[in-house]
Order: C-alpha cells, then sequence, then structure tokens
C-alpha cells in the first residue's frame, strides 16, 4: 500500500488496459482503489478521459458505491455492524468501545493510516452477532475483551 | 410498429409499441401529474408523481417509465393512486423548506402546483431539511439545493441536451444531491452557464442571478435571437416595458430547450442605462442631443451635399450582420437607388461566396443543423462550434455521445470538441491548404475515386497536387500520412458526412482557395460514395446569410472602403449598427475615418464610430422591431417587436426610410410586414416566406435547397504555400471566439452580467513560454509593426507552439493590425516582456 507519498507511476498501465471500454468503469475502480488503498481524487479526470465518460459521471459513481473512498484509507479497515440482530446483542457498546480505543467516529481515518472506523448495515452474519469485520476478516460474539484483543492483534 | 389496444379509466385508448402509458394518456389529453418527465429527456421515473393502477394487478406503475401492452387497465385517479402521490408529494415537501412566498420560481412551481392539485395544506411528517446553499460567484445561475427534489432533469440536461457533463449526482442515499466535480461552485466546473437547467428545474433549487425584477412576467412574445447565426427561439417576458427574462422550448425551433449563455443572460444590454435614446449631432465640435426632425434633415442634407459634390460612388453604407432582411434589403435599395452608393455587409463572407460559389455553385449548406447531430461522420476544419454558434456544438456533441458518430478534429489549437473527436489531427498553424491537397492527393490515388470527375478535372487536380510530396506534408503539417488515411477512411465510413468549416479557413489569406479545397474534398468523397457529403460553412454572425442574400456581400470590404477613405475616394459613410473601432486595426480606422467629410453611425450604443461621427442616430435593439433573419442553415425566421422603443430610438429600417424621405424619395412603408412583401418576397429565394401567417404562432420557413450542380472540382493553378520563415515578428497572434462575447463584442460589452466573465489575456505555448522565461500570470508587451498591447499571459498547452491566442474581446481598439491584415485570422508579432 502506498499512501503517504503517492507514486502514479502505475497508473497510466492501469488505464491502458481498459481504454475506451465505457462498461470498465467499476473494474477499473477497484483496480485503482486496490492499487493505491483508495481512489486519489486527481485520477477521476484522466479515468473519464479514458473511458470518454464525464468526470463528474466517474465522480457519481465512486460516491454511490460504499466499497469506493476519496480519501486514504486505514491499512486496517474496521467495519462494525449495526443491524438489528447485533443492536440487540449490544453492537451499539462494540462500536462506543472501538470509538473510545481508537479515537475516531465512524468515517475517519486515523493519523498513522493504521485503522478506519465504518459501520454497517448488516453484515450478514446475524446468527455471530454482534459482529465487525477488519478487512476480509469476520469477528463474531464480540465482548468488550474480545475487541481490545482484536485490535491489538492490528495495532503497529 | 404494431397498434396496442388498452383502457384508461375505463375508455379504450390506442398506441404504438414502445409507447408509454403517459405518452398514450397525454396524447388522449388524460391528466397525470409529473415532476421528472420531460418529452425533450429520456424517462427516469424518478418522482414517482405520475403513478398510475394496474386495475388487473394492482400494482402502482410509474407511468412515464412503463410499456403500455395489450389488454392492460389503468386508472390515473383512483384514491389509491392519489394518496399514494400524496404520500410522495408530502415526503419531497418534508425536505422542502417553507419558503414559498419569497422563492424565485413563485407560480411556476410545478412541486407546489401539484401539492395543490392534490389538497396537500400542511406536510404532517417530521421535516427534515436537506443540504445547504452553495456559495457561488458566476453571475448567471443560483443553485439553492434545499429546494431540490433530486427529479435529475438539470443533470438529464447536462447530459443528453448539452452534453456538457458539468455536473452529475453525488453521494447516495439521503445524502446525494446534484453535484460538478468536487463539489465546487459551478464557475470552476465545466458548465458554459447555457442555463438550460434551470429552464427545467421544476422548483426553485435552480434560478437566474441578478434578475431585472423579481416576480411574475405579465406576458411573453416568441422571437428570435439576434446574437450568433444559430437563430434560436425564445420568448422574452416583459413587464413594464421592460424585458426581465428569457425562456426557451418552443416547439419546432432549431434549438428546443436549450439556448446558450447569451441567448438566456445577455438579454441585459436591451434595457441597459447606456442605449442611445436620442438622436446626436456634432455642434461646435461636440455631440449634442437634437430632434429627429432635425438630424433627418441634417443627414439627408448631407449626404445630398456629398453626392452633388463628389458623385454618390464616394458614399458607403456599412451595416452590421445582425441588421433583420428587410433592413439588408433597403439599405441596398437606399444605396443604389436614392444615393447611387455602395453598401455592404461587415460580415466577412467574400472568401466563402467565392470559394462556395465557384465550385459546387451555391453559398451556405444544403444541410441542417439537424444533420449535425444525425451524421455519421463528421469533419471540423478551422471552426470552434462550441464557442462560435454553441447550438450548432450541442448537435455535434449529441451526436457523438447519443449517435456514435465519428469526429475528426482538424484544429492547430485544442479546442472543446477535441475531447469529444474519435481523431484530432493537431496541424500544424497555417498548413490547411497542404493538408486538404493531401486528402485529396491520397483520394485521387484511388481508381475509382476518379470515375465521376472528367478527364480534364482530374488532370487539373492531379497536376494540382503533384506539387507537392507527402514528405514536404508530413513536415509542414505535422502530421503523418498513416494519420491523414485514417482520418479519411474513418469519415468515408460515414453514410451521412458533415465537413464543418469556419473562420479558420475563410479568414486566412488565401481563404477562397481553401473553401474551394475544402467543396472539392467533399465533392470527391460523394462522388466516391455515391451520396453527397454535407458541407456546413459554420457562419456565425447572426444574419450574415441574409445579407448576403439580399445583396449586401459583395466583394467590397469595409477595408477595402477604410483605405478609400484614407486615400479620399470615400467621402460619405454610413455604419449602420457595427463597430469598426472594436478590430484590432482601429489605428488605421481612426485616420480613416478622420479623413472622411460626413459620417452617420445608426447604433444602440455610443460606439466608438459614433463618438467620431456627425450624426448619430439611436437604433432600436432586436426586442423592438419586426422582420425576419436567415440562419446559419438558411431558415428564415420572424422577428417581434416585444417592447417599445427605449426612448427615442427608433429601428434602422425606420431611420433609413426616414433619411429617404427627407431627400425626397419616400418610401412610404408602414411596417416591416410590408418591406418583407414588397421587397423580400419577390427574391426568388424567398418567394416562400408567407410573412402574412405570422401570427403569434413560431414560424419558420427553410428556403429552398440548391439544386445546381457541381460546377468544377478542378483546382487552379497555385503555388502550394509553404509557411514563411519566422522573420523579426516570429509569433502569430491569432484572435478567436469565445463563449461569452459575439464577436469582438459590439453588443454583448453592454450586458454588464456577460461582461462579469470578461478577461483580458493572452495564451501561449508553455514550451514558448519556458524559452521565453515568461511564467503564467506574467504580463507581456505584444507588438506588431503597427502598435502594441500589454496583456496579461495564461501558459497552456492548448494552443500551439509559436502562437499567441488572444480572445476577440481582448483585442478590442488595438493597434496591432493594419487594414491589410483586416479579416485576416492571424497577425504577426513579436513578445516583449512588459516593464512592470
Amino acid at each position: 500500500m502506498k499512501i503517504q507519498e503517492l507514486d502514479l507511476s502505475d497508473f497510466e498501465s492501469i488505464l491502458t488496459e481498459y481504454k475506451g471500454q465505457k462498461w470498465a468503469l467499476i473494474p477499473l475502480l477497484q483496480k485503482v482503489q486496490e492499487e493505491y488503498g483508495y481512489i486519489p481524487p486527481d485520477t477521476i479526470e484522466p479515468i473519464a478521459k479514458a473511458l470518454h465518460l464525464f468526470p463528474s459521471e466517474v465522480q457519481g459513481v465512486i460516491t454511490f458505491y460504499a466499497q469506493f473512498s476519496l480519501t486514504p484509507r486505514g491499512k486496517y479497515v474496521i467495519r462494525v455492524c449495526r443491524g438489528t440482530a447485533c443492536h440487540v446483542r449490544g453492537g451499539r457498546s462494540i462500536l462506543r468501545i472501538l470509538m473510545r480505543e481508537l479515537g475516531l467516529k465512524p468515517g475517519e481515518t486515523s493519523e498513522d493510516y493504521q485503522f478506519t472506523l465504518e459501520t454497517v448495515a448488516c453484515l450478514g452474519a446475524c446468527f455471530l452477532a454482534p459482529t465487525l469485520m477488519v478487512n476480509k476478516t469476520y469477528f463474531g460474539r464480540l465482548t468488550p475483551p474480545k475487541v481490545n484483543s482484536i485490535l491489538k492483534q492490528y495495532a503497529k | 410498429m404494431s397498434e396496442i389496444t388498452f383502457t384508461i379509466n375505463g375508455n379504450t385508448v390506442k398506441g404504438e409499441t414502445g409507447n408509454t402509458i403517459l405518452e398514450v394518456a397525454r396524447n388522449y389529453g388524460i391528466y397525470i401529474p409529473t415532476l421528472c418527465y420531460d418529452p425533450h429527456l429520456e424517462p427516469y421515473g424518478a418522482c414517482r408523481v405520475c403513478l398510475v393502477e394496474d386495475v388487473k394487478r394492482g400494482n402502482l406503475l410509474a407511468s412515464c417509465v412503463t410499456p403500455i401492452s395489450e389488454g392492460l387497465s389503468v386508472v390515473t385517479d383512483s384514491p389509491r393512486v392519489l394518496e399514494a402521490r400524496r404520500v410522495v408529494v408530502k415526503l419531497m415537501l418534508s425536505s422542502h423548506p417553507e419558503s414559498c412566498i419569497v422563492c424565485e420560481k413563485g407560480n411556476r412551481c410545478q412541486l407546489r402546483q401539484i401539492a395543490s392539485e392534490l389538497g396537500i395544506g400542511r406536510v404532517d411528517y417530521y421535516p427534515m431539511p436537506n443540504f445547504t446553499g452553495i456559495q457561488e460567484l458566476n453571475p448567471f445561475i443560483q443553485r439553492d439545493l434545499s429546494k431540490c427534489i433530486l427529479c435529475a432533469k438539470c443533470i438529464r440536461a447536462d447530459h443528453e441536451l448539452v452534453v456538457e457533463g458539468a455536473i452529475d449526482y453525488l453521494g447516495r442515499g439521503f445524502e446525494s444531491h446534484p453535484a460538478t466535480l468536487n463539489d465546487g461552485p459551478l464557475e470552476i466546473s465545466e458548465c458554459t452557464f447555457c442555463g438550460t437547467c434551470v429552464e427545467m428545474c421544476p422548483t426553485g433549487a435552480l434560478f437566474e442571478r441578478g434578475k431585472p425584477a423579481r416576480g411574475t412576467a405579465s406576458h411573453r412574445v416568441a422571437t428570435t435571437c439576434s446574437f450568433c447565426g444559430c437563430g434560436c427561439s425564445l420568448w422574452l417576458e416583459v413587464r413594464e416595458n421592460q424585458v426581465v427574462g428569457v425562456r426557451s422550448g418552443i416547439a419546432g425551433s432549431v434549438n428546443g430547450m436549450t439556448l446558450c449563455v447569451k441567448g438566456h443572460y445577455g438579454y441585459d444590454f436591451i434595457n441597459h442605462p447606456d442605449r442611445l435614446q436620442r438622436p446626436l449631432m456634432r455642434k461646435n465640435g461636440e455631440l449634442m442631443e437634437s430632434s429627429w426632425d432635425e438630424a433627418l434633415t441634417a443627414a439627408a442634407e448631407g449626404l445630398k451635399r456629398v453626392r452633388d459634390s463628389s458623385g454618390g460612388e464616394s458614399i458607403a453604407l456599412i451595416t452590421g450582420p445582425h441588421c433583420t432582411n428587410e433592413e439588408a434589403v433597403l439599405i441596398g435599395d437606399f444605396a443604389h437607388r436614392v444615393l447611387g452608393a455602395q453598401a455592404i455587409c461587415s460580415a466577412a463572407l467574400n472568401s466563402l461566396v467565392g470559394g462556395m460559389k465557384e465550385t459546387v455553385g451555391y453559398v451556405g449548406t444544403k444541410g441542417s443543423m439537424q444533420d449535425l447531430e444525425e451524421a455519421d461522420a463528421v469533419l471540423i476544419i478551422g471552426a470552434n462550434p462550441t464557442e462560435t454558434a454553441p447550438i450548432a456544438g450541442y448537435n455535434i456533441k449529441r451526436g457523438v455521445r447519443k449517435h456514435q458518430s465519428s469526429l475528426i478534429v482538424i484544429d492547430p489549437f485544442e479546442i472543446k470538441l477535441t475531447r469529444f473527436a474519435r481523431l484530432w489531427l493537431r496541424v500544424n498553424i497555417g498548413t490547411d491548404e497542404l493538408l486538404l491537397l493531401a486528402f485529396i492527393k491520397i483520394l485521387m490515388e484511388k481508381k475509382e475515386c476518379q470515375k465521376g470527375i472528367s478527364r480534364k478535372d482530374a488532370r487539373a487536380i492531379k497536376k494540382a497536387v503533384k506539387r507537392i510530396s507527402m514528405k514536404d506534408i508530413e513536415q509542414y503539417t505535422g502530421i503523418s500520412v498513416e494519420q491523414l488515411k485514417e482520418a479519411l477512411d474513418l469519415f468515408c465510413s460515414g453514410e451521412r458526412r458533415v465537413i464543418i468549416f469556419g473562420n479558420g479557413i475563410t479568414q486566412q489569406p488565401n481563404g477562397e482557395y481553401l473553401v474551394r479545397l475544402v467543396c472539392i474534398l467533399g465533392t470527391i468523397i460523394g462522388r466516391l460514395k455515391g451520396n453527397e457529403t454535407v458541407l456546413f460553412p459554420l457562419i456565425y454572425q447572426s444574419n450574415a446569410m441574409g445579407a448576403y442574400h439580399m445583396g449586401l456581400v459583395n466583394g467590397i470590404t469595409p477595408a477595402l472602403l477604410f483605405e478609400g477613405a484614407r486615400s479620399g475616394s470615400v467621402k460619405g459613410l454610413w455604419i449602420i449598427g457595427d463597430d469598426p473601432f472594436v478590430l484590432p486595426e482601429s489605428g488605421f480606422i481612426e485616420e480613416a475615418l478622420k479623413e472622411v467629410e460626413f459620417l452617420i453611425v445608426s447604433d444602440t450604443f455610443l460606439s466608438g464610430a459614433a463618438e467620431r461621427a456627425d450624426i448619430v442616430f439611436p437604433s432600436a435593439s432586436f426586442a423592438e422591431k419586426g422582420g425576419t433573419m436567415t440562419n446559419i442553415e438558411g431558415r428564415v425566421q420572424q422577428l417581434r417587436p416585444v417592447i417599445d422603443c427605449v426612448g427615442e430610438s427608433r429601428p434602422d429600417w425606420a431611420i433609413i426610410a426616414d433619411v429617404a424621405d427627407a431627400m425626397g424619395s419616400p418610401y412610404r412603408f408602414e411596417s416591416e410586414r410590408d418591406i418583407t412583401e414588397e421587397m423580400v418576397r419577390p427574391l426568388p429565394l424567398y418567394s416562400r416566406v408567407h410573412i402574412r401567417d405570422m401570427g403569434d404562432e413560431y414560424y419558420s420557413c427553410l428556403l429552398p435547397r440548391s439544386e445546381s450542380g457541381v460546377r468544377t472540382v478542378s483546382i487552379p493553378e497555385r503555388a502550394p504555400g509553404f509557411p514563411a520563415k519566422s522573420g523579426e515578428y516570429p509569433y502569430r497572434l491569432i484572435v478567436g471566439s469565445v463563449l461569452f462575447q459575439l464577436g469582438f463584442g459590439h453588443r454583448t460589452a453592454h450586458s454588464s452580467r456577460l461582461m462579469r466573465m470578461e478577461d483580458a489575456y493572452a495564451q501561449m505555448n508553455a514550451d514558448d513560454a519556458s524559452r521565453e522565461e515568461i511564467q503564467d500570470g506574467d504580463h507581456i508587451k505584444l507588438r506588431s509593426p503597427h502598435g502594441e498591447r500589454e496583456i496579461r499571459v495564461q501558459v497552456t498547452e492548448r494552443v500551439p507552439r509559436g502562437v499567441i491566442f488572444m480572445p476577440r474581446p481582448s483585442v478590442k481598439g488595438t493597434n496591432l493590425a493594419s487594414l491589410a491584415e483586416s479579416e485576416l485570422k492571424a497577425i504577426h508579432i513579436r513578445i516583449e516582456r512588459a516593464s512592470s
């Protein structure tokens, strides 16, 4: 992951792969996000040009999907489930603990780009409630001590 | 297409496959309310106000997007439908501010109309105000997104009609709203302030800034915009004899819902306080207000004096290209019959007329604006439609986006359309001739191209193209032969093809020859493909075509007349609605006008020429007179007097007629219509124009297309023009049009809103700048052998090397050009660092 100093040297080669193919916007955005951890706003115009779209359209698609971000995100993205099942099992307390421990509000990223805290409507794992995800890993049946140990596991 | 029968509210109705329920309902006059639907846009189905009930299935359907089907039975006003609509509208109102009383939209608000139809007095829901206002500096459009109902009409107008792409939705859910890139103000986006979104917004979320009056206009009158040659139809809204707004959307017009920033917001020049109100006469060296009688008598006497002492041929009348057909024909008749003088229009059309007449036998286009959108292949050479004739630009962009037409742009400059082009040939400046010859040379190498051409012509063409080698072409034009072939193949692959050419071709020193080459190129490709290639000269001045048809384009140029004035052969001059002082050769014009014995100027404002005149007549603007105008595609459209003449001003035709009267040769015309009947309609080309039928309806009449065959495709003997080596003045100053001003800004400069977008600058290439050690924002001095101008520099890649670009309004009144360079695109200059 390249975060602090953005090196866009590979960007052109990503673009070339999809040039002129309007349908390829989402795969292309996913590739850019994978490469840089987010979609640098400066890449919107070249992407639009390559795909014969308007920059505003590209921005519209990026901001529509929760999977895309226009701001740098942490190395580990923590998604706390705020669905009904998790709520009745104490999901709100889990979120509060994370907010206090990380000093972040939902949607924010820590200054050292280690963590991003997010909430989601449902992770689809209600039987494990309350749940959270760190990048692509699920954690269920959470308790305050468990949350703390997860954080320790991913801390720098 | 097959017919489908179904029922609406129990009545049997018929529609065709692909129709929506809403379309059929409207055909039968059945009312269904809508907010996001507009016949000019693709159906969207966002607002859910047009819900109807499917009786058999019990579903609620959005009628604007539901196609009809056999046996369908819908009800438009069942209690369930009405309740659903009420909920939808209440939800919209729950996030809508309660500011209807002071809202700019007033009674035109569709949301308010529908709410009142549905009897919604109180919303009942918990209010959730959304969005905050956006700080904007532009003088045209204000956004208050708290009133936005997310119908996306603005976004769709932007993408589907104007094809600018300035805005789209940002975010999703409750957060989503129409936004520019990075959600900034409009002025730093691609927005051109055409106002189409404002026109279509159903609520008060988008509104016009700086309107001369708040509230509703008392009435509106349909007329024709007189700024550029597109000839848009518009309604002028009037209150207390003042134009307070412009609306688009007249059915059948060339522009439909769209207009450009000039048409939509430039109207404030009409009631500008600086308008000339009374005639002026020079007394003891000063211009003083006088009565009409006094001024008319003096004008008649002055003209008589010059005619009697030096002969009628020493008098000339120059009119600007925005005179009506009636005025043009009257000016010609008055000059020839009463004075024995010459009359011309200042539109620089001579090279176009010469070049087209000689080759294809007609002037103008056989195509239409619609062709620009529907063509399969469009080639643009030396024209910048998005700035000079915006509606033509919209058509081209729509063609690219909707119909996937192949756009080829040949231009040394990066213009807006290069972004839409399949191919952009960045030809070196001044080498269009070589490029066109190269195209013809490549075509002539194909056997099948020679079929339709006589042997004599083929020989002449071959001889002409033999003189240039492909190596020369690559070296001088900067375009490889492969690129040329690719462009030709792409263009020829289109079944319907259009070649658009403009000032970049016609205003070169060899303009007439270049026009010939363009015509020949089009003809050869036409013969190859077996159907005609549409030639579309982009004549951007409003009624230049009409002035040509009325005989005012006759080989004499204004420069020739000013030269005549300097040498003493032109002694009397009457300038009507034009100001030569905005030209870059104004120094020479000043000298010329000093020599003129008797100068009359008719204008709406005190122009540079007017300040030097003996008599100044106040002219009425286009909103104050009737008549007809002929647009870029040869469509005759009507102008209507919308308000009474400002002050004591009179239409130009009336001034001419009054002077003729004072000279003892009265015309006895009551109104413009009499001139149309007696002088315009007798012209064979205009015989189909039925002005008597022009009631309050929109009227237009496409002039009959020329049926004359191609006269010749032979290329005259001429040494190929290789670009000259740079000398003491190594840079070329290219003067071009900008969107916010028309031409040099003779009229648009009096629109205070358009003037707020005025920016005096010169653009230069980044490589040149670094070599000259000039940085963006520096001030430089442009120097020609005749004069100089200090100006701020913008460093950009848009401009090719060796070229300085300046918008026309920025060269206004400079002395950079000589009379010989008048009407030319390029002026040779050098640049110096400004002392400060």
